[in-house]
């Protein structure tokens, strides 16, 4: 049935009569399948199906399909009568609204399209030609694979000197599109842009450095590690400790075994107060790191008190219980030698101690921190 | 349809003065009247006159008598006006990001660009870049819609009347001879020739 009142109004206003190809382009409701039908449609089907030549039981199918919403096969079904029934003013007039229904829908479904269009169109000219990266994402958000939105992304990407970011766009592009050439020289242009950036990361200082290292870092890339180090030292020269401990702590989970990231991870930890659980789990591998299972220990049982659920937590304690215990045992027997010899039970422990501590601290390890990920596992469409 | 294509205009003259200004706020002015020429339910702009005209020959295609002609080209008439419509749209878009402008570099952006759209609301333009402007219904402007309609009137037969007189209480006889009230004083019944 129509709609009443304004929305009627409205409705009955964008009705159209139509033309065949109009009508056509309508897509079927999924509620307008078959087997979805209501009892309703197939009563009145049934009804139809026994007086095909009756008028009145295929006006009931019809006016049932309409309450559906599913005007086109109303529109199917008055049609069909028309052969039996080409003077019924009732059928015909009925015909001519189902029509005009499909019609309004293509419309309204039309301007809804036209102003979507619209969005997209506005979001990648101000991402093309301002660079605006809010605006690239929106229209990415729309449509995750349009190659001119990644283009453009990649493109305001590099224009604010991010060529690692805009890296990671050009090949999700190139992905899409392979063999196209300008992607490929993009991806050229994107690299030798970010290698520029990387010496300046590497040998500027001051601000403009740490910019140069944002711009260069390719999450997962083969010199992130480095990068984050580097920017851990600029943030600390530029007295931002928090954000440095972050860069450092970034290092760390990419290598463990580099005691000067791991000291200053330590160092920063004490400056900075900091006492979250993922900072405490940091500065407890920095102590393993350091041969300092024992400071190490606490670090990991505050972080797993704070947050139990924190990855690879349980196994870190236990790495770090197994050689706090392991290094008490060595510094016994360094200690107290001829103590430990003057009674059995203490020579029967030196024996022990021999036995299982043939490996420094640091070999023993078991690996602290859980598997490497990265951030840019998740689809190009999104800002770093 | 001639309202529609008097407040493009209007668009298109607003816009353009935007263009040539070197002024912020001038440019800030100037776009805020083209988008209300554009989009204003109050002040009837483009998009407005045009939803009204669709309306029109959409309730034309409904009424009892409507001719096959009419019937067949209301839709149709209907579907190529989104082109315009998605133009007034974007003017819109790009109208709040002028107001939200600092710069006149980042304002004249999208000056441009919705000078570029006024032009082709008015005659079209050239979407696909394979001939004049507004040669295929994705490129109309309201000049190609005007023509469109023109066509569909001229297509009549018998040919259109308008009613010619109206009697007390906005009576008036149609051209089959039934008598209705206009109730809108509009030339018309909105509830058809029945």
């Amino acid at each position: 049935m129509r709609p009443t009142g304004l929305l009627a109004w409205l409705t009955a206003a964008l009705c159209l009569a139509a033309t065949d190809a109009v009508v056509a382009q309508a897509p079927a409701h999924s509620t307008c399948q078959p087997s979805a039908q209501p009892k309703a449609v197939t009563d009145a089907q049934a009804a139809l199906d026994r007086a095909p030549d009756q008028l009145s039981p295929r006006l009931r199918l019809a006016d049932a399909l309409i309450d559906q919403g599913c005007y086109q096969e109303a529109v199917a079904v008055l049609d069909a009568g028309r052969s039996t029934h080409p003077r019924s003013s009732e059928l015909l007039g009925k015909l001519r609204d189902a029509r005009s229904m499909v019609s309004e829908e293509n419309y309204i479904r039309g301007l809804g399209e036209a102003e979507e269009r619209a969005k997209l169109q506005r979001n990648l000219l101000r991402c093309s030609q301002l660079a605006d990266l809010a605006a690239c994402d929106d229209a990415l958000r729309a449509h995750p694979d349009d190659l001119q939105s990644l283009l453009a992304k990649a493109d305001a990407l590099q224009q604010k000197n991010r060529p690692g970011d805009a890296q990671i766009v050009y090949r999700r592009a190139a992905e899409l599109n392979p063999g196209n050439d300008t992607l490929k020289a993009k991806l050229i242009g994107a690299e030798l842009q970010r290698q520029t950036m990387l010496a300046r990361c590497q040998t500027d200082t001051g601000a403009g450095a740490l910019e140069a290292c944002d711009g260069a870092l390719v999450r997962g890339g083969d010199d992130e590690y480095i990068i984050q180090r580097r920017k851990g030292m600029l943030l600390q020269s530029l007295n931002q400790p928090g954000s440095a401990l972050d860069a450092y702590i970034a290092a760390g989970v990419l290598k463990h075994d580099d005691p000067a990231t791991a000291q200053a991870v330590v160092t920063l930890t004490d400056s900075t107060g900091r006492k979250d659980a993922m900072t405490l789990a940091a500065r407890g591998s920095a102590l393993l790191t350091l041969d300092r299972p024992a400071d190490a220990l606490r670090a990991f049982r505050e972080a797993q008190a704070l947050a139990p659920a924190l990855p690879a937590i349980e196994a870190q304690v236990n790495t770090a219980e197994k050689l706090a215990r392991l290094a008490s045992t060595t510094k016994l027997a360094r200690v107290t030698p001829a103590h430990v010899q003057a009674t059995p039970v203490a020579a029967a422990g030196r024996g022990a101690i021999k036995e299982t501590q043939p490996a420094p601290l640091s070999a023993a390890r078991e690996p602290a921190s859980p598997a490497r990920t990265y951030s840019n596992d998740a689809p190009a469409g999104h800002s770093n | 349809m001639v309202t529609a294509e008097r407040r493009a205009r209007e668009a298109v003259e607003l816009a353009t003065q935007a263009g040539s200004s070197r002024d912020l706020g001038e440019i800030k002015r100037d776009i805020a009247l083209a988008v209300q020429a554009t989009h204003s339910p109050d002040g009837f702009g483009v998009q407005e006159a045009l939803a009204m005209a669709v309306n029109h020959v959409s309730f034309a295609a409904t009424s009892d008598d409507a001719s096959l002609n009419v019937q067949k080209a209301a839709p149709i008439f209907a579907a190529d006006s989104t082109r315009v419509i998605q133009r007034c749209d974007l003017i819109v878009l790009l109208g709040k990001d002028v107001e939200a402008s600092t710069t006149v570099k980042e304002a004249s952006i999208s000056v441009t660009e919705i000078v570029k759209l006024a032009r082709a609301n008015v005659s079209g333009d050239d979407t696909n870049a394979d001939g004049p402007p507004g040669s295929v219904p994705s490129g109309y402007g309201l000049v190609q819609l005007r023509k469109e309609l023109e066509a569909m009137i001229a297509r009549e037969h018998p040919p259109y009347v308008t009613v010619d007189r109206w009697y007390l209480f906005n009576l008036v006889r149609l051209p089959n001879g039934k008598w209705v009230f206009d109730k809108f004083g509009r030339g018309g019944n909105i509830e058809g020739y029945k």
